[in-house]
């Protein structure tokens, strides 16, 4: 009987019930189409790791004292007579060698390099034997194997994308430089009609053994064992002939190695998503928490009557919670389907925006099952637990008495209790600022100090809504005469329900405003950093110059070193993970001629300096040498590239790291110990008396050979570098015009209960004459009064907890406040219209009401 | 009726009250709306409380319905103390002891009339006797309309739910507040009909308010309150006697010599001293 008055009071409701389902049901949605697509991506690498290790029983690789199994591209480098050695051994039927680099692109007929935005260019050596490789040569009768150094192989999708003829010659630019080589022919890579997950091109081994290695050796052997061969022993004969300095893979631990570093990719990837997924879900409680409160405010008498009806004070709580759990299994029961939905859409969004991902299988798991029923139906438990405890407290005596004195609203209550929750929220945020966590715990502390601090806000919204009312409804009155004094009236006279109804804006506007000015701090500070430290008057990048990991042959920095336009040219290189400290932890690994460089790239040194600094010297950023405890003069023990362990001396400390990061060592010893010599990013200097776009043509000019690489000026350099902040603000925007779009669904809600609740009143003003487009016109300017307070305070609360948010994360994130003026005058305008249009309908509602029945109304 | 005459008769009371107090507000807008009141209400009796707004009648029914506390004496319904109840214990008696009925119908909107009435039975989680429910509803006429929502029923049919409503869960005794007042006087005779006919056919207990003379003429008894205190009693008035009865106590006031907060037996003694 409980559930069914529960049902029905739902069903009464319907249109109030959807629309607050409906905001749970969106931010269930978002977050569980993110765990779908992630785990459907990661379904797929895995299937891909496989595939990439099907047929090779065992690999053999240089000893790595930088954990990740996966780096084999940075190791030294496999001498070819291994193989025979391998071969020799007792139960090895077949030894291959391998060879890969990244950042091979070939270069179509009309002289463009391929584009490598979200994907990667690669360069391989055609396998020894194919049973032991990852290619597929198609039979179409036209394909060949490439065969010499003047021929080479392209994956059958990237040909046919961007339209090479098998025959025509093309260039291709390689570690070794740009060649021209004869297109013979076409292959999968993986697996068969597989859409090859990078950009590949292939020569025979000795040929991209000389392209890619400069005539090294492999970068892994790969290893079949015979016939009835035991796994272990093999590995344990290989182990003892080759000695410590290599390892032995098996295959499961290559797949194994392959799908953690899937993993880790993409839990980043599903981190910044979920945390918008989040957001949305937050502004959702709060709406669904106002609702509840509003509806069952309205119901207060009714809970009375059934304690006179003899319903103890548990029942009564259970309607509330019963229609809540209802809510909340709709919830998560249509969130999950829309899930699929939001998923595909992610899946569709990735690839329209070029990414060559294995489209994910909609596979739902329990992951995603069960993180529905936790947010559907936990949001909605936990936000039903105040208005329960409401319905709880009702005395049978409510059902008899008047209106005004049944729940009383205590101005100093709220006040007090908003402002030690905002306290709190203030205090952690405070702590956040102060103390110096790791980055995760700063994140839930501010997490957890922004929600203290919007929840304080908006218990004491209240108490401010009716002065702010006033305040905000002053023009309107002026204007609008009669109406805008009654809409004024209308938004002071009920504060709690004036702030009850802009509450779902200000959360919304909260949220997006603290978004936006982390955003905007983040892009200003990368900014101001570049602007501090670039001195080269052109930087050189492979595509943009946002991705470190895209690098070119150090041929271009020797070529355009001839340009007489230019007095001086550095290079720079960087390596992903390519440092490990003693903590165990990875980080970027910079190179560059240490004792000039700072020409180009001001480093700003605060200790020690680089004059005179070479080979065998670090410079290391102050923070990076204030967590090791490292001074200038001092020696340092980093694990390099993965394959040892190299003792530097600290010459400088410095504070740069948009450009070079935490730890620079001389290019000498990259050469040295780092395989690969390809430069990241090349800068130069203008000769004197030489104009600007003299200098450019000549760049231009001398770069001919590498077409992939882009010249660009400070300036230009600057806003390539901040379109990596872009494209992340485009993301977070689509979120939060999202979380805007729930929030003024939320608005119109409230705003339709809050007209609702005035039936009566409305019908006496009909009833003495008020004309119905006065009704209306006073209904929405009440509602734009009511959103523009919502939207101030939001944008406020916003605001304050961005910049302390932004003034709490380290100075190499956000080092620079920005307050978004522009954005925060269209968010209050927003509101405003916001406020309008969400009351259009309640408005119009009030004007079909029966004026008799309006009256009679009870 | 003496204290100890409200003491004794234990026996054939389905509710009482003994010096009951109840004062609203305190200090200087402290209002007495209970000034120690003694009353049985006997079983299988239809008994109404009559006496103008503000006379206590309202809060002396909610007193011993258990929907309020009283601040002194005592409420029994039955051999039950109300005062000696926790607030689990009260819910306990008012959904298996006790029946209401509104002024203004307090019918749940979302539920059918036949599910209004048998929601005391759910919220106790009891079985309904099917035989019993039947022969209220047909006691009371709704056959018909048993599936309607209440705003499709009028005033009367409404508060004939309610009726049943109260009746379904055979509590011990109802009470009625102002049950006629919002029905117009046809609807209202057919509503009392109802209660009446409970009283004789079905055996229930019941207290009525009303300020309606008319209305109390369909009880057994009348009893008359005024300023917190009973002021006297009719066994089955017609309406004149009880308009008579409340005239008297409202000119009694007036007449010089007449104690402050006489009953109207000590008015019309007065009166017949000052023909004298």
């Amino acid at each position: 009987m409980l559930l069914r008055y529960s049902l029905r009071n739902i069903a009464a409701t319907r249109l109030r019930f959807a629309l607050t389902t409906l905001a749970v049901v969106i931010g269930v949605a978002l977050t569980v189409g993110v765990l779908i697509n992630t785990d459907g991506l990661r379904a797929s690498f895995s299937d891909m790791a496989g595939d990439l290790y099907d047929h090779i029983d065992l690999s053999v690789r240089s000893q790595s004292t930088l954990g990740n199994v996966d780096q084999w591209q940075d190791l030294p480098l496999l001498d070819p007579s291994l193989k025979d050695q391998l071969e020799a051994i007792d139960g090895v039927e077949r030894a291959a060698g391998a060879v890969s680099e990244f950042s091979v692109v070939a270069i179509d007929a009309d002289g463009n390099a391929l584009d490598p935005q979200f994907t990667q260019q690669a360069g391989m050596g055609w396998p020894e034997d194919e049973s032991l490789g990852r290619i597929f040569p198609l039979d179409d009768g036209v394909s060949r194997r490439p065969s010499g150094p003047g021929e080479f192989a392209m994956d059958h999708d990237t040909a046919a994308d961007f339209g090479f003829q098998i025959g025509e010659r093309y260039k291709v630019a390689t570690p070794a430089g740009t060649h021209s080589f004869e297109l013979v022919g076409v292959f999968y890579f993986l697996e068969p009609e597989l859409r090859a997950p990078f950009q590949l091109v292939a020569w025979d081994m000795d040929t991209a053994r000389q392209l890619l290695h400069s005539g090294g050796g492999y970068d892994l052997i790969d290893v079949r064992l015979s016939p009835g061969a035991s796994l272990d022993e093999v590995t344990g004969s290989i182990e003892r002939a080759l000695g410590p300095s290599y390892l032995v893979l098996s295959q499961q631990e290559q797949v194994e190695a392959r799908d953690q570093e899937f993993s880790d990719l993409l839990a980043i990837f599903r981190n910044g998503l979920l945390a918008f997924a989040v957001i949305v879900l937050v502004i959702s409680a709060f709406i669904t928490y106002n609702t509840f409160t509003l509806i069952t405010g309205q119901r207060i008498k009714e809970f009375g009557l059934l304690r006179v009806l003899g319903a103890d004070r548990r029942q009564v709580a259970l309607t509330v919670a019963l229609e809540a759990l209802v809510m909340g299994a709709v919830a998560t029961a249509v969130g999950l389907g829309l899930g699929i939905g939001v998923s595909r859409g992610l899946s569709a969004i990735m690839e329209a925006a070029g990414a060559e991902l294995p489209m994910p299988e909609a596979m739902i798991g329990g992951g995603p099952v069960g993180a529905a029923l936790a947010l559907g139906v936990g949001v909605t438990a936990v936000v039903a637990i105040l208005p329960a405890m409401r319905a709880r407290r009702v005395t049978p005596m409510v059902a008899l008495a008047d209106d005004a004195d049944i729940d009383p609203y205590s101005r100093r209550r709220s006040i007090i209790v908003g402002t030690a929750v905002g306290g709190i929220g203030l205090v952690l945020l405070v702590a956040g600022l102060l103390s110096d966590q790791s980055t995760s715990a700063l994140v839930l502390l501010l997490g957890f100090g922004v929600l203290g601090a919007l929840v304080g806000v908006n218990i004491c919204s209240p108490a401010v809504a009716g002065p702010m009312s006033q305040v905000l409804g002053w023009p309107a009155a002026r204007v609008f005469s009669l109406n805008g004094r009654l809409a004024r009236l209308n938004a002071a006279r009920n504060p709690r329900r004036t702030a009850t109804t802009a509450s779902a804006l200000m959360i919304g506007l909260a949220m997006v405003s603290l978004v936006t000015v982390l955003g905007t701090s983040f892009k200003e500070t990368l900014n101001s950093q570049l602007e501090d430290s670039v001195r080269a008057d052109w930087m050189l990048c492979a595509g943009a110059c946002d991705n470190r990991q895209l690098s070119f042959s150090s041929e271009a920095a020797s070529e355009i070193a001839r340009v007489p336009e230019l007095e001086s040219v550095e290079s720079f290189r960087f390596r992903p993970n390519g440092v490990r400290t003693a903590d165990g932890r990875q980080h970027v690994l910079s190179a560059a001629s240490l004792a000039s460089f700072s020409r180009h790239v001001e480093p700003n040194v605060v200790s020690g300096s680089l004059a005179g600094a070479g080979p065998g010297d670090v410079m290391v950023h102050v923070d990076a040498a204030q967590a090791f405890g490292l001074g200038v003069g001092d020696a340092v023990r980093l694990e390099i590239s993965g394959s040892q362990e190299v003792v530097f001396e600290v010459v400088a400390l410095h504070t740069e790291d948009s450009v070079v990061g935490s730890w620079v060592i001389d290019l000498g010893d990259w050469d040295r110990h780092v395989v690969g010599s390809q430069d990241s990013l090349v800068t130069a200097i203008t000769a004197a008396g030489v104009g600007s776009e003299d200098a450019r043509a000549a760049l231009a000019a001398g770069l001919a050979e590498f077409p992939q690489v882009e010249v660009r000026n400070q300036a230009e350099y600057r806003a390539s570098r901040a379109t990596q902040v872009d494209n992340l603000l485009v993301v977070i925007n689509v979120f939060l015009i999202i979380a805007l779009v729930i929030a003024v669904m939320g608005f119109s809600n409230t705003m339709a209960l809050s007209v609702f609740e005035r039936t009566r009143e409305i019908g006496l003003l009909r009833a003495v004459g008020m004309g119905k487009w006065q009704i209306r016109s006073a209904i929405l300017l009440e509602g734009v009064i009511v959103a523009v307070f919502g939207g101030l305070m939001g944008v406020v609360t916003g605001l304050a907890t961005g910049l302390i948010a932004a003034a709490s994360l380290p100075s190499d994130i956000i080092s620079t406040l920005a307050v978004p003026g522009s954005t925060v005058v269209v968010y209050l305008v927003v509101s405003a219209v916001a406020g309008l249009l969400a009351s259009l309908a309640p408005a119009r509602r009030a004007n079909r009401l029966d004026l008799l029945e309006a009256i009679s109304y009870h | 009726m003496s204290n100890a005459a409200v003491e004794s008769s234990e026996m054939v009371a389905a509710a009482r009250a003994v010096d009951a107090v109840k004062i609203y507000g305190s200090g200087e807008t402290e209002v007495r709306a209970l000034d120690g009141v003694n009353i049985i209400f006997e079983q299988g009796r239809f008994t109404a409380i009559m006496g103008p707004s503000g006379s206590g009648k309202s809060t002396l029914m909610q007193c011993m319905a258990a929907l309020d506390d009283l601040t002194e004496g005592r409420a029994y319904i039955g051999g039950t103390d109300l005062s000696t109840l926790s607030d689990k214990e009260l819910t306990r008696l008012r959904r298996d002891r006790v029946g209401f009925i509104f002024q203004a119908f307090n019918l749940v909107p979302t539920l059918t009339a036949i599910e209004n009435v048998t929601l005391p039975l759910a919220l106790a989680r009891r079985e309904p006797d099917q035989q019993w429910v039947d022969s209220v509803i047909a006691t009371v006429g709704l056959g018909d309309r048993l599936a309607h929502r209440p705003n499709e029923l009028s005033g009367g049919q409404q508060q004939r739910v309610a009726v049943s409503r109260a009746l379904a869960a055979k509590p011990e005794i109802i009470f009625a507040d102002e049950p006629t007042g919002n029905l117009d006087s046809r609807s209202g005779t057919d509503v009392l009909r109802f209660m009446r006919k409970a009283v004789d056919d079905l055996g229930q207990t019941i207290v009525m308010v009303t300020h309606d003379a008319r209305a109390a003429s369909f009880a057994d008894r009348v009893v008359f309150l005024s300023d917190g205190s009973l002021k006297g009693e009719l066994i089955d008035p017609t309406a004149e006697q009880v308009l008579d009865y409340m005239k008297i106590l409202q000119v009694g006031q007036f007449i010089r010599g007449v104690p402050e907060g006489a009953t109207v037996d000590q008015i019309l003694e007065f009166m017949e001293e000052l023909e004298e």
